[in-house]
């Protein structure tokens, strides 16, 4: 039996009624700047950025902030209709860099990765990459306990918006034709965390509501073809669509570290997205990690 | 207790979230044909003197031949006559255009043998500059390239089919904006008659002379000529931007409609006993004239295996029609068109299962 429990009605939301009105009028300006075609994503990159940044500057001194760098290896598969059903599997070693603010109440986190992957399939190789520009998740604490036996345990409710770009190369099997998909997802994230003087674990997960999604116009049937490398700054938005059930991202992470070193930790990562219209896409990502907290 | 049960999820995660392969999403259910209307004719094995057995373990064999996976379709016609038909992948490539590469090259060899009876072209051996005078002109160094050194591959220009800096990729990606100028304006290599060099712009400058001598793109004339008059109406021929047909690649067609064509050619021209093109330009079109590539040499647009004595219409990743006159069979195959290197299938690599098929018959 938890000794001491604490439920937390969701006034944050009040707390945050400016912000949220900034943050439509900022998501506003993104629809605008996707449609406009070319070099969006660049511009949109340097708005969320710049945007996120400001955002977490107005309560920096008010929370502890930490930096962590982080190394991840993965297993991925990627079953593309673009492939004729083929799945390929590889590893993907990668690296991040996350920051975390946190107080007694809430918890915030900004997180950018990337990662290179060689993939393999029937002995034809392919290659992928994954650019995570920005992750940000805003989570309020909703229930906490404290057991007789020292274990303090918290569960955050909140929400996410991820942004990410992956690039594909299959040089046997599309004749060297690059393919993309790019996410831009929000939707609810709860993690749940119980950490005694010896060891924490965090439990967290995700699923995504809504997704404005992006996928290689490639005419895989057509004689003629038209993306090239630079297609993938360029015209990464190009063909840009909404979707809820079609359009999932979903994903799920454990992390745990020692007490006594609490400046490492490691985790295990599962992310699913999937794209239903054709072509269709699955994607997972299996990821062990280890992240260092950098000194202050 | 808590990290077995930690360790457990995790597992549970990682099974549930394995992808499987679905390469045969609509597979075959029957090598027997269907009745399509589509002006193939059918007709039973027994009829066509194939031993089922013997067939239908050919098909198992090939459906399971692990390096055979890009393999899509593999029909069987005797005596002019579809006797057994297969999709491996997808039950509706029956009637799916699909890229079938550098098979068109084959169906050009046979339209510059229609262009030369119509009196489009006068002689084979006749210089390009008297079809495509005003470009050559600009390229006087093509002017002593004949006809019949586009038709064998051997015109010495230095055009290159391979990789990304090849000039088929120009081409695919739409670059230059007149595509015979393109051609032409690529470095002579080699004198024109002396060197055998595979590539796609031989077959294009044959696709350009014809539409300038015929007044049309050579899609339409193909199609006034020939496809109507065999029923070959399931395709699409690209032309390139600047209204030139493709001629080294470009045709899309159905698994059935290379039947059509191939049948025709395996007739010596002749469709339902009625002449559409010229015996003896086909007997032309297919002595081995470049050799080198162990049992398999080269005519006008055509690959011939000289041990078996078979003719070959061979496109990228492994489309083919066979033409088995021993056996009075045409064997068509098609596949994955984009796969490379090792992963294409090669005329080499289907040659035991076309003995076994040759085998099976009487």
């Amino acid at each position: 039996m938890p000794a001491v429990v604490h439920l937390y009605p969701l006034k944050f939301l009040n707390h945050y009624r400016m912000s949220q009105l900034a943050l439509m009028k900022f998501l506003f300006t993104l629809f605008q700047l996707f449609m406009s075609g070319k070099f969006g994503g660049v511009v949109l990159l340097l708005l969320m950025s710049s945007y996120v940044s400001s955002a977490q500057s107005e309560h920096s001194t008010s929370f502890q902030h930490e930096k962590y760098f982080g190394y991840t290896l993965g297993f991925i598969q990627i079953k593309d209709a673009y492939n004729y059903g083929l799945v390929f599997n590889g590893g993907q070693p990668g690296f991040s860099f996350s920051q975390c603010w946190k107080d007694v109440k809430s918890l915030k986190g900004l997180n950018h990765e990337i990662s290179i992957a060689i993939t393999t399939s029937r002995r034809m190789i392919g290659a992928s990459f994954r650019i995570r520009p920005l992750r940000y998740f805003n989570q309020k604490l909703v229930w906490e306990s404290l057991s007789e036996n020292g274990n303090q345990q918290k569960f955050f409710i909140g929400a996410y918006a991820n942004w990410e770009y992956h690039y594909q190369l299959y040089p046997e099997l599309q004749s060297g034709h690059p393919y993309w998909f790019s996410y831009l997802d929000i939707g609810p994230s709860v993690l749940y965390q119980i950490e005694n003087d010896k060891h924490a674990l965090q439990l967290s997960g995700f699923s995504s509501v809504l997704a404005l999604c992006s996928r290689t116009e490639a005419g895989l049937h057509e004689y003629f073809y038209h993306t090239s490398f630079t297609d993938v700054v360029t015209d990464l938005h190009s063909n840009l669509s909404i979707g809820a059930l079609g359009k999932r991202h979903m994903g799920f992470q454990a992390q745990w570290n020692k007490k006594k070193r609490e400046r490492t930790r490691l985790f295990y990562r599962l992310e699913m997205y999937s794209y239903k219209e054709d072509p269709a896409l699955n994607y997972v990502n299996h990821s062990i990690g280890i992240k260092k907290r950098l000194k202050k | 207790m808590r990290v077995k049960h930690l360790l457990l999820l995790l597992l549970c995660a990682v099974c549930v979230s394995c992808l499987k392969e679905e390469l045969n999403t609509n597979p075959y259910k029957t090598t027997t044909p269907f009745d399509l209307n589509d002006g193939t004719e059918t007709t039973s094995l027994t009829r066509a003197g194939i031993d089922s057995t013997a067939l239908a373990a050919v098909y198992n064999e090939v459906d399971n031949a692990e390096e055979l996976y890009p393999i899509r379709s593999l029909l069987v016609y005797r005596g002019n006559k579809l006797a057994s038909e297969a999709y491996f992948q997808d039950a509706t490539d029956i009637e799916n255009q699909r890229i079938i590469w550098s098979c068109t090259k084959q169906f050009v060899g046979v339209l510059v043998g229609m262009a030369l009876e119509k009196g489009l072209i006068e002689d084979i051996n006749d210089p390009i500059s008297k079809y495509l005078a005003d470009e050559i002109k600009e390229y006087p160094d093509k002017a002593d390239i004949r006809i019949v050194d586009l038709l064998n591959m051997r015109s010495g220009i230095g055009f290159s089919n391979d990789g990304v800096s090849g000039n088929t990729d120009k081409i695919l990606r739409e670059q230059p904006d007149d595509i015979t100028k393109y051609i032409l304006s690529q470095p002579m290599k080699y004198e024109p008659g002396t060197h055998f060099n595979y590539n796609d712009g031989d077959p294009q400058l044959l696709s350009a002379i014809i539409q300038k001598a015929a007044g049309k793109p050579l899609d339409e004339w193909a199609d006034e000529v020939l496809f109507r008059k065999i029923g070959f109406e399931n395709y699409t021929w690209v032309r390139y931007r600047d209204n030139v047909s493709l001629g080294g690649f470009g045709l899309k067609t159905s698994p059935r409609e290379l039947g059509k064509f191939g049948n025709l050619v395996a007739n010596y021209g002749k469709h339902n006993d009625i002449p559409i093109v010229d015996s003896l330009w086909i007997a032309k079109m297919w002595e081995p004239q470049i050799h080198g590539f162990e049992d398999f040499s080269f005519g006008y647009q055509w690959w011939f295996n000289t041990k078996h004595n078979w003719s070959i219409a061979w496109g990228h990743g492994g489309q083919f029609i066979f033409i088995i006159p021993e056996k009075d069979l045409v064997v068509v195959v098609t596949s994955i068109h984009n796969t490379q290197g090792n992963h294409q299938i090669i005329a080499d690599e289907m040659i035991p299962y076309l003995n076994k098929i040759t085998s099976a018959c009487n």
